[in-house]
């Protein structure tokens, strides 16, 4: 079984470019997150962890076009790979493992069970 | 209208990124930004901007150090090397000149380091080198300046009793002729020193038995060294054997063997005499008399301004009465009359180079020469670096499609920078593989010319070897330096187009050094000339006597009571016309006392030799006035003769009762002036001829100098020397046991031209090797051009020029560069020789010619050089060039 190297940023990030299916790219992966999670997201941590993940091969990118509000440059679309699914469901399945092994005690908090 | 985000940050951006990754991220930033600037206005898209710009400055975006991966850097490495050499077996003719000029700038440029750092090593083996002084003397007397090494005997002990600072002081004395006896070998020792019995302990010479304490202390003990023991003994040991001192043979015991003195010391000996054993020597309490060499060793060497002001009070203190007695002056009369007389202190390490007093104890080096040197082999070496620049640039267009090629695939400029820069990193360790081999061809010629004694093994040292290889590098960084950022500053595009601009005619750089060569070489050259034209001047002077076919014969002491009967038999000899007994010869009369013109206060210090009848007649000196002694005049026993300059100096006006008096003997001497003789050079040519005196050496005249003892002249009948010298020998060893020992009198004055000669030798041999190396650039330029300015000849010819035309042509650039070079080296050089020249008393000029000559001999060994090729080239077949058409 191999280790999927998936950081909580990294991973929020592919799940999100999942949700954007085709239309995920830098500016556009930071709004989902924003609005999504309530919480900022600067370009710096973006592009990293994207550099990261395209460098681990979870995600590859294609060019998209250049539109003026850009000043001309190109968009990046970034799409998930096969390794990248595994690594997706691998980190699911550890975690619902982990979920389903609490004891029901400790989880007595409302929203959750 | 469109905001546009803060240029300054964007630019920032721009610069740091990641190429990969750049425009994308910069059109997210763009994108976002106009979004905030709609929505929150410029200010806030702004500053979000630059927090954005400020925070994406990290690891993953920024563009790696290593833009590209350098994954193949040994077999990059590999390729360099071996396209440098195919490069240089390809064009053997140049890489040959390259290495050649090369290998032969480094090996001087070594030599002469090795020369300076044994020069500049003199003396330092010494424990607290730097602590040890030496007292030397100088003073004024009647307007002659003079100076010594030596210094007098009480001097020592007044220092160290009253002189806090001064630690240690030791003395000793040098015997230069000192015949030594041991069983039946004898051999006159040149090099004996008496010392106080801490000289083992004062200096770092170790011994290798024998207690350093103890070993000079009594009467008639002797440390010898170990050659010497080697000589005497063979090898047995000398402890404790007796050996015969001097012409009275007194037994002295032998109490140690030191080793032998280093090289680079300027204390040289043979054996050293305990002090007790000469009464006479050191314990005299006369601080007029300076006979001796004293040192001190101080506390510190910042002492030695305290110690010279209390050595000043000291001699005030002292000579002042001896003074009053000697010459009849008071101290304050002494100095209103212009007088001085002081001991000063010179640092043991500023001896050997800067030090050039009267009676040194070996003949010192002069730091002007070790800057001239150095100059000189900076300038060779710059010599060569400047023909492989010129050449390697010169042959720009050969490798520049290579270059154009390399580029065009992707090689950064940094990458062809190191690969020319490992070219000449190979160019510059083979030559100094073959300079090394140079030297240790050359390294016994060298010994002699630097009249040094050094081994190659020196080059092996550790130290030695790392400053060798870094030379290397050093050489080949700055030689390959220039080609190296000329040839990778071509574009592709150039190159592949076939424009590469063969703009090497003019190119001006590279013609100022050829400029700057020629310059070196014509001032070395006109350098060599005057040098050469003073030695010969020097050598043909008339010296005011006949100076050939005089031999001088060695241990005159020897003859002891033989002396008349060895006269006598000689002259049975058509072969030996005259013989005369002497204290003293050209080119050394060296002795002076003071002497007063008879009636007067008038002093004056005269050199002085002591002779025989015969020595006019032997050596024929001219008289001016008067008569030489003669043994008709029993009275000339006390009389005297002197120089021209003496007669003048002491204002004589006839001779009719002149008298002179000296002061030497316990009672004041007067003697009758009996006639003046020609001035005649008996010194080095470096000083005009200094006022002397020449008195009979019977009875009481020894008081003033040596006895008439020490050397026989004899004037030989013209004709071959050889037998007459083996009959010579025959009579000698008929009256004498001592060695026969002679020499010519002509060579011992040529002798004293010695460091001229060496001078005039070095300079010549530095001028040819400056002209070779700048020919063998010059060969190769024009080579080069040559071929490039093929297809120009061509149509020149086919237009009808014919060779001459050419050939004149080809060399009108290169002769205009030399003229340029003379104009600027010809005053130059003019000047500095000018300046050398002024040392000598006697000269000779530097006249016009004789700057034309120097140019015109550069330019001619130019123009040959060239000539090869320019008639090569005009002599070739235009179709040849002109077929690619």
């Amino acid at each position: 079984m191999r280790k999927y190297q998936l950081g909580e940023f990294e991973e929020i990030v592919i799940l999100t470019i999942g949700v954007l299916y085709k239309d995920a790219y830098g500016v556009s992966i930071k709004k989902e997150i924003e609005s999504r999670l309530a919480r900022n997201v600067s370009m710096g941590a973006l592009h990293t962890a994207l550099v990261r993940l395209e460098d681990k091969g979870y995600i590859k990118s294609f060019d998209g076009e250049a539109t003026e509000e850009r000043a001309g440059r190109p968009k990046k679309y970034f799409q998930i790979t096969a390794l990248g699914k595994k690594a997706m469901a691998y980190s699911k399945e550890t975690r619902d493992e982990l979920w389903s092994a609490i004891p029901k005690i400790v989880l007595e908090v409302k929203g959750l069970a | 209208m469109k905001n546009l985000p803060p240029k300054l940050f964007q630019r920032f951006f721009r610069w740091y990124c990641n190429s990969r990754l750049r425009d994308h991220i910069e059109g997210d930033l763009i994108e976002i930004y106009n979004e905030r600037s709609k929505a929150h206005g410029k200010q806030n898209a702004d500053r979000k901007f630059v927090i954005d710009v400020l925070l994406l400055f990290r690891p993953g975006i920024i563009k790696p150090v290593n833009k590209y991966r350098n994954s193949n850097q040994g077999d990059m490495v590999a390729n360099y090397l071996k396209v440098g050499f195919r490069n240089i077996l390809k064009y053997k003719v140049y890489s040959g000149i390259n290495l050649f000029g090369l290998a032969v700038g480094m090996a001087a440029s070594l030599l002469i380091i090795l020369y300076i750092a044994d020069e500049l090593s003199y003396d330092r083996f010494q424990k607290d080198a730097d602590r040890i002084f030496r007292v030397a003397s100088a003073g004024r007397f009647q307007g002659s300046e003079f100076n010594d090494a030596a210094s007098s005997s009480p001097i020592a002990e007044a220092l160290m009793e009253n002189v806090p600072e001064v630690e240690q002081a030791v003395r000793f004395g040098w015997w230069r002729v000192m015949p030594m006896r041991y069983a039946d070998k004898s051999f006159v020792e040149k090099k004996t020193l008496v010392a106080d019995s801490n000289f083992f302990r004062f200096f770092s010479f170790p011994l290798i038995s024998g207690d350093p304490v103890t070993a000079l202390q009594g009467m008639n003990k002797v440390v010898i060294t170990e050659s010497a023991a080697k000589r005497y003994f063979g090898g047995e040991n000398p402890i404790g054997k007796i050996i015969l001192r001097g012409e009275y043979k007194a037994a002295t015991e032998i109490t140690g063997i030191a080793k032998d003195p280093p090289r680079n010391s300027h204390i040289q000996f043979d054996m050293v005499v305990s002090g007790e054993t000469s009464g006479d020597y050191l314990q005299n309490d006369q601080w007029s008399y300076t006979s001796i060499y004293t040192y001190v060793k101080m506390n510190s060497a910042a002492d030695a301004l305290a110690v010279k002001h209390k050595l000043d009070e000291l001699t005030e203190k002292n000579m002042g009465p001896e003074l009053e007695e000697i010459i009849g002056m008071s101290q304050q009369e002494f100095k209103a009359s212009g007088n001085s007389f002081e001991f000063f202190l010179q640092p043991l390490l500023d001896i050997h180079l800067k030090s050039d007093l009267g009676g040194e104890l070996t003949p010192n080096g002069n730091i002007q020469y070790l800057f001239i040197f150095g100059a000189i082999a900076a300038f060779i070496l710059s010599i060569a670096c400047i023909n492989f620049m010129n050449l390697s640039t010169a042959r720009s267009a050969t490798r520049a499609k290579e270059v154009g090629v390399r580029k065009s695939i992707g090689a950064m400029r940094s990458k062809l920078i190191v690969q020319f820069l490992s070219e000449s990193m190979i160019y510059s360790f083979i030559s100094t593989v073959l300079a090394l081999a140079i030297i240790g061809l050359v390294f016994p010629a060298f010994n002699t010319l630097a009249g040094k004694d050094l081994e190659l093994t020196l080059l092996a040292q550790p130290v030695v070897i790392i400053s060798i290889v870094g030379f290397a590098l050093a050489t080949g960084l700055i030689a390959g330096s220039y080609p190296a950022f000329y040839l990778t500053a071509f574009k592709p595009i150039h190159v592949l187009k076939g424009k590469v601009a063969v703009g090497l005619k003019n190119s001006s750089l590279r013609n100022s050094l050829v400029v700057f060569q020629f310059m070196i070489s014509i001032s070395l050259i006109l350098g060599s000339m005057v040098v050469y034209k003073q030695l010969k001047y020097m050598q043909s002077k008339d010296m005011g006597f006949d100076k050939e076919n005089i031999i001088v014969v060695n241990n005159l002491w020897s003859l002891d009571n033989n002396e008349a009967a060895f006269k006598n038999e000689l002259s049975r000899h058509r072969e030996f016309v005259k013989t005369s007994f002497t204290s003293a010869l050209p080119p050394r009369i060296t002795d002076s006392n003071l002497f007063r013109k008879g009636g007067t206060e008038k002093d004056v210090v005269l050199n002085i030799a002591t002779v025989d009848y015969e020595h006019l007649s032997t050596m024929q000196y001219t008289m001016s006035a008067g008569r030489f002694f003669s043994p008709e005049f029993p009275s000339d026993s006390t009389a005297i003769v002197l120089n021209e300059a003496a007669y003048k100096r002491m204002a004589f006006d006839g001779l009719d009762g002149a008298t002179v008096v000296n002061f030497n003997a316990p009672k004041p001497k007067l003697l009758k002036l009996i006639g003046v003789v020609k001035d005649f050079n008996f010194e080095s040519l470096r000083t005009t001829v200094k006022p002397m005196a020449i008195v009979l050496g019977v009875g009481s005249n020894v008081w003033m100098v040596r006895e008439a003892k020490n050397e026989i002249a004899i004037r030989m009948a013209p004709g071959d020397p050889a037998s007459a010298i083996e009959k010579l020998e025959g009579i000698w060893k008929k009256y004498s046991s001592s060695a026969f020992e002679f020499s010519f009198l002509d060579q011992n004055i040529e002798a004293m031209f010695r460091s001229e000669q060496r001078m005039s030798r070095i300079v010549f041999i530095f001028a040819s090797l400056a002209i070779v190396i700048a020919c063998l650039g010059l060969f190769g330029l024009a080579n080069y051009l040559g071929e490039q300015r093929g297809k120009e000849i061509s149509i020149r010819k086919v237009l009808g020029a014919s060779v001459p035309q050419v050939v004149i042509l080809l060399l009108k650039d290169f002769t205009l560069l030399i003229v340029i070079a003379f104009v600027i080296a010809a005053p130059l050089g003019w000047y500095l020789m000018s300046e050398w020249l002024d040392g000598f008393a006697y000269r000779t000029s530097i006249s016009v010619w004789l700057v034309l000559a120097a140019g015109s001999a550069s330019l001619l060994t130019a123009l040959f050089t060239i000539s090869y090729q320019s008639l090569r080239v005009a002599h070739e077949n235009p179709v040849n060039n002109l077929k690619g058409e």
